[in-house]
């Protein structure tokens, strides 16, 4: 009985365990010296460099790891197509324009403020997203994703044109390029929100899991369809909008992690919840430790790394997916377990 | 088809081309001083290689989106999806990256042209032809991937300019932005042998199109080599494209207006027309648009702000009508 439970959850295990290490190895990763022993001895500026930079700088990474990936997570079973994620579903674009709006209609507004203008314009994004792959008839695999980049493209477009012709490229870029550099203490905290909507996506999963079945078949079920619907993508924009206030854009994490996950778990939402969550944030850590040891004493920005090292697995995946269809890879399954 | 559309049609190209001349006479003329022999002469130097420029642009663009949206079977996709811009981006920034802004490769103009285009090429024929075969000419996932592609291109790009030296950048960032200034006379005869040629080779896959636009059953019915003919076309889109984007820089979205307003002119299959219909169009929005930002609003914004920004608004009512049946 004990042998089999810890058997059942050995990814999750060993997950958590990675996460574990990495983080504490993370925390001792950077341009000033901060040891455990001048920690323990409360050294005041070693105590100051951790509680101001390094750990606020964690905490940032495994809230956006876990929320970009749960996000995505979500909006590929809302929307039954494994392609779809805050990226490709014009949430993050979105979220900046709002916050290009914030920034020019009350130039003096605080993080908070940005945080409402990006969280409401992200729901919004996204839902109108999700009503025109709804309208148009054509609801090919491949062709989703792509009116979602385009759409995109479109919202992207406008920003950059508006910042162009009021002399704010400058300051957006920050908001366009995710990069952790900036996260410190007193202006992180927003990040924090994705936990109650995670946890609250939890409770939610197995609604998302029928409501991914068609609207048919969750009416049959007693779930209300649209309720579940837009509960869930806004769900998913909140945590996306909460995260590029924050640290900026970072594409691929919610397409990547969750297809990963579900290749080895299966696509039952409460099953690889957790085990998505953990994965993105490993993701996300090993990502930034990786632009922070390239070109040391400098870094690069997680954007970049995630994208070069996302797209490449995007690809492998998406290749992968086309040789072996939906099937999902078993581990130690010799004993008749083919599925 | 009936003979009074097709009349219908050449009526109507043959008003867009009136309509592209005047766009090309205004643009000669307006604001020349013509009791000063030495300023025309000046103007009409600084304006016909700009004329011809666009031209050629709008000539490659068009007729590449139109192939592309026919292989693909679909009117809202445009050719700026397979990532030749931010491949393009990627390549210029690498050549400065690696060989200096002061180096031959990049000051001058035509040794940058040349390297920018056979990069282009080489890299998207090996990338595209290794895409086909891996999807099994599945041109959705070739689309997908190509999206995806982009995204890494540009960020290898984002990298290596972050690590560059500033001085450097700032020479690189004014040739990343579309503009049809100073291009000279060699670039644009080469432009036009490459064109030709790539037109030349492809004339047989050209006149299957409208075979092709049935859909892959039918056209392999009717005996065409389907999954060929589509490679052929495709790298010779990418060509297309490539000559355009190292000519005058990234322009994304004028594929996609010019191509749809071609299709909702014209209102036939027949692709002689199609792309002639495109092509005009493209001409008259890039003269027209240049026309306006260098006289009405005296350059302070540049036309490929213009081209996103009508084209975005266009992409929405494309997809809010369009139902594909």
């Amino acid at each position: 009985m004990e042998v089999s439970v810890i058997k059942k959850h050995l990814t999750t295990i060993i997950l958590f365990a990675l996460l574990l290490i990495l983080s504490i190895w993370s925390l001792f990763v950077g341009v000033l010296d901060v040891e455990l022993s001048g920690l323990l001895q409360g050294d005041s500026e070693h105590l100051e460099v951790f509680l101001i930079s390094r750990l606020p700088r964690l905490l940032a990474i495994l809230c956006t790891g876990i929320g970009m990936s749960v996000a995505g997570l979500i909006m590929q079973q809302l929307c039954m197509n494994k392609f779809v994620s805050p990226t490709t579903g014009a949430t993050i674009s979105s979220a900046q324009f709002g916050i290009l709006l914030a920034l020019l209609f009350m130039p003096n507004s605080t993080l908070w403020g940005r945080a409402v203008f990006s969280f409401v314009f992200a729901v919004l994004g996204t839902w109108i997203f999700v009503w025109f792959i709804q309208r148009i008839q054509f609801k090919d695999v491949v062709m989703v994703p792509l009116v979602g980049i385009m759409f995109g493209n479109v919202i992207g477009g406008i920003t950059n044109y508006l910042a162009y012709k009021y002399e704010i490229t400058q300051a957006l870029s920050t908001w366009l390029v995710g990069h952790f550099s900036m996260v410190l203490r007193g202006r992180y905290e927003i990040v924090w929100l994705t936990v109650p909507l995670v946890v609250l996506a939890f409770l939610f999963a197995n609604h998302f899991n029928i409501v991914g079945m068609g609207k048919d078949f969750s009416q049959n079920l007693g779930v209300p369809y649209n309720f579940v619907l837009f509960l869930g993508l806004t769900i998913a924009a909140m945590i996306t909008a909460s995260v590029v206030v924050v640290v900026g854009s970072i594409s691929y994490i919610g397409l990547i992690v969750p297809n990963l996950v579900a290749m080895f778990k299966g696509d039952k939402i409460r099953g690889t919840l957790i085990d998505t969550a953990l994965f993105g944030a490993l993701f996300v850590l090993v990502c930034d430790m990786v632009g922070r040891m390239v070109i040391f004493p400098y870094e690069l920005p997680i954007e970049l790394i995630v994208g070069i090292i996302g797209s490449v697995l995007f690809v492998a995946l998406l290749l992968y997916r086309l040789r072996h269809g939906r099937k999902a890879i078993r581990l130690n399954r010799k004993e008749g377990g083919v599925a | 088809m009936n003979t009074t559309a097709v009349r219908a049609n050449r009526q109507k190209l043959a008003i867009l081309a009136v309509l592209v001349l005047l766009c090309a006479a205004g643009y000669m003329l307006v604001g020349v001083h013509f009791d000063n022999a030495k300023l025309v002469q000046y103007a009409m130097k600084i304006r016909t290689p700009k004329l011809i420029v666009m031209l050629i642009t709008a000539f490659a663009i068009g007729g590449a989106s139109i192939v592309f949206q026919s292989v693909i079977n679909n009117t809202i996709v445009t050719p700026c999806l397979l990532g030749m811009n931010s491949l393009y981006t990627l390549i210029h920034t690498a050549v400065v990256f690696a060989a200096g802004s002061g180096s031959i490769l990049a000051a001058n103009a035509n040794c940058s042209f040349a390297v920018d285009l056979v990069l282009m090429g080489v890299v998207a024929t090996v990338v595209y032809s290794f895409l086909f075969k891996k999807t099994k000419h599945n041109v959705l996932y070739v689309l997908l991937i190509g999206t995806v592609l982009s995204s890494f291109f540009s960020s290898i790009q984002s990298t290596l300019t972050r690590v560059m030296d500033p001085n450097e950048y700032d020479n690189l960032l004014a040739t990343l932005v579309a503009s049809f200034s100073n291009i000279n006379s060699e670039i644009i005869a080469i432009s036009l042998i490459i064109l030709a040629a790539i037109i030349f080779i492809l004339r047989r896959e050209l006149a299957l199109l409208d075979v092709i636009t049935l859909g892959k059953d039918q056209a392999i019915n009717l005996g065409v080599d389907y999954d060929r003919c589509v490679r052929r076309l495709l790298l010779g889109v990418t060509l297309c494209i490539a000559v355009a984007t190292a000519m005058v820089g990234p322009i994304s979205f004028l594929g996609l207006i010019i191509a749809n307003l071609s299709r909702q002119l014209l209102k036939t299959y027949r692709h002689s027309q199609l792309i002639l219909g495109s092509a005009l169009f493209g001409m008259i929005v890039l003269v027209g648009g240049q026309l306006l930002v260098e006289h009405v609003y005296s350059y302070t914004i540049p036309v490929s702000v213009f081209i996103t920004v009508g084209g975005g608004v266009y992409f929405l009512y494309l997809l809010l009508t369009k139902r594909r049946t």
